[in-house]
């Protein structure tokens, strides 16, 4: 119920964000919430360090929460290892949520909102969600029975590993939504289908050298340029 | 790009770094030169579980890396090293040469310290170790690979302004 | 009154992006799914939607910096796309530069958001008395009022320029075809950008071109 709790408030907690202390103010409030959930009451010179800089990802913080209570309350160096677990789960969290899943929940819910638009809502938002709110709620728990070893959870899963998977996977469905589209497209024919074979080598070619709006910028006046001239 | 990296980021290894520098260039080979790192088996193992599968984790004091990049190890690796502040590349500095690229990441804010970029904070010191290395090589701030980086060209009007 | 509904959601865009929730309310797909069902017009919508979230899968919010307002670039095409006058063809490539060059101001929001936040957090540090609810709070507010304002201020700007730009010249073209070709162009972005090992990344994209094309 506590992990619950706390999930639930870390909601909240990045809307201070800044570039002084980035998430130091939401990590201050998490911890004193987080805190009197187990009963004790921070001295206010405590919780005004907390505000200090931190950020991490904000999806993983309640693994810091509960491993930085359980630290304090066993005297140990809770400030030390939340530095060290910051940047870490930052690494762990930015390779997996935003390099991974997001293009796997894309290309999955656009195949399904080509179809209904409602079902494709439903798909992005529950299998995102379901990956974002089973760390979130249960971060505080499991940080706080580790403690600091909260990282050997993360070593348990391999989760360090999944992003590879995912991206095997994104590439799957990118390719399903792709062909698909094209198929589906009422003006398909042979000529389009290597328009498109070309687009994508293009894009490919590009990718690491041209900035991604530069690159549409450029793309939107040819290809506008393009139909233009053709008719299409 | 080229294949060795000094960077500076007292985070060391976080999102940025994984996905800015070691993806983006596929950099098989990452060293954290840093004394107190290299002393504490926790966070050494905590760092080499952030690591995505294939890349390589060398944790070091600076004098071993100072004498293992001297051996030529990272020969065949394309390497990023990271260093926790600008004291450490100060000390590695004998190892910059024309094949490093040299860049600052993040020095969070702290007390007395004077705001360089809104992710570095440098206090008179380490500015003035900048502008040493800056008199031979050129340096840096840099956040992620695919935006531009800005040249630290001349510090001294910061330190007049400041002293 | 789904206008309305529109310009409150674009409140809960800019409060999801990255003060709270998370939720990915604030996901291209997403935004132009729901503003396609909000306002009529689902599949237009869709294809501008998978256009801006293949930006928004390139340019990630790693670490501290700050991406480009993908989210807008989704709201704003798919709102201008049904408020277009419908007297003439519309111009697709005025509307989506209109929409990307919009996307800076909007990002640029963004450290407005951020700089307030440290104004506010700054000025309580000074005092000596930090109060975290009362930071989080205002932060939650003032990105909300973000979202509201300047989605629906940057939309109407476009909607404006584009106005007075077009009627020059109309370009009659296949809205779909145009779509399908920009995000085919982006794809390859997006499959450069994807981690795994270079020969399972193109071998399973390669299979899924098969599945989808003779599955699907």
């Amino acid at each position: 119920m506590k992990s619950l709790i706390i999930g639930f408030f870390s909601f909240f907690y990045q809307a201070n964000l800044n570039h002084e202390n980035m998430q130091g103010t939401g990590f201050a409030y998490l911890i004193r919430k987080a805190a009197r959930l187990k009963g004790m009451e921070l001295e206010v010179k405590k919780v005004y360090e907390q505000t200090s800089y931190f950020h991490t990802h904000p999806y993983l913080v309640n693994f810091i929460v509960g491993m930085w209570v359980r630290e304090f309350e066993q005297n140990g160096e809770e400030d030390f290892h939340k530095k060290i677990y910051s940047s870490a789960f930052g690494a762990l969290g930015d390779s997996f949520f935003w390099h991974s899943l997001r293009p796997l929940c894309f290309a999955t819910a656009a195949i399904a909102g080509f179809y209904n638009p409602f079902a494709g809502i439903i798909s992005y938002l529950v299998l995102y969600n379901l990956f974002h709110l089973s760390f979130r709620f249960t971060g505080f728990r499991i940080g706080y029975s580790l403690g600091r070893d909260v990282i050997t959870f993360f070593n348990r899963i391999r989760f360090n590993k999944w992003a590879t998977y995912f991206d095997i996977g994104s590439s799957l469905m990118l390719g399903i939504l792709l062909s698909y589209m094209a198929k589906s497209s009422a003006d398909f024919n042979s000529v389009l289908l290597g328009t498109l074979t070309v687009y994508i080598m293009l894009g490919m070619a590009l990718a690491k050298k041209l900035d991604i709006v530069l690159g549409l910028t450029m793309i939107i006046i040819t290809t506008g340029f393009f139909l233009y001239i053709t008719g299409v | 790009m080229k294949k060795i990296i000094f960077r500076v980021d007292d985070r060391l290894i976080h999102g940025q770094v994984i996905e800015g520098w070691l993806k983006h260039f596929k950099i098989n080979h990452v060293v954290i030169a840093n004394d107190k790192v290299a002393d504490n088996p926790l966070q050494k193992m905590i760092y080499a579980s952030t690591l995505p599968p294939g890349t390589e984790l060398s944790i070091l004091t600076v004098a071993d890396f100072i004498s293992s990049f001297r051996s030529d190890r990272y020969k065949k690796d394309y390497v990023l090293v990271l260093l926790e502040s600008v004291d450490d590349l100060y000390a590695i500095k004998s190892m910059i040469n024309d094949d490093v690229y040299v860049n600052i990441g993040c020095v969070a804010s702290r007390e007395h310290k004077i705001e360089v970029s809104n992710t570095v904070f440098l206090n008179p010191d380490e500015i003035r170790k900048i502008c040493e290395i800056r008199q031979d090589f050129e340096v840096f701030i840099h956040k992620v690979s695919w935006e531009p980086s800005v040249e630290i060209k001349n510090f001294n009007y910061i330190l007049e302004g400041n002293l | 009154m789904n206008i309305v509904f529109a310009v409150l959601y674009a409140g809960i865009i800019s409060v999801d992006r990255f003060a709270a929730f998370n939720v990915m309310l604030s996901r291209p797909i997403v935004i132009s799914m729901i503003m396609g069902l909000l306002l009529g017009n689902s599949m237009e919508c869709f294809y501008v939607g998978i256009i801006f979230e293949a930006v928004g899968l390139v340019d990630v919010p790693f670490g501290t910096r700050v991406p480009k307002e993908d989210s807008f670039g989704a709201f704003a095409g798919c709102s201008l796309l049904s408020f277009m006058p419908q007297a003439h063809e519309p111009n697709y490539v005025l509307l989506f530069l209109l929409i990307l060059l919009m996307m800076y101001p909007v990002t640029l929001s963004l450290y407005i958001t951020r700089a307030f936040n440290k104004a506010l957090y700054v000025r309580q540090q000074r005092s000596g008395r930090i109060y975290p609810l009362r930071l989080l709070v205002t932060g939650f507010c003032f990105s909300y009022m973000r979202g509201v304002i300047f989605y629906t201020l940057g939309t109407f700007i476009i909607y404006h320029i584009y106005i007075f730009l077009h009627g020059s010249r109309n370009t009659d073209m296949n809205f779909f075809v145009y779509a399908l070709m920009l995000f085919a162009f982006l794809s390859g972005y997006v499959l450069r950008f994807l981690s795994a090992k270079t020969y399972l990344k193109y071998a399973f994209f390669a299979l899924g071109l098969v599945i989808g094309w003779v599955v699907l």
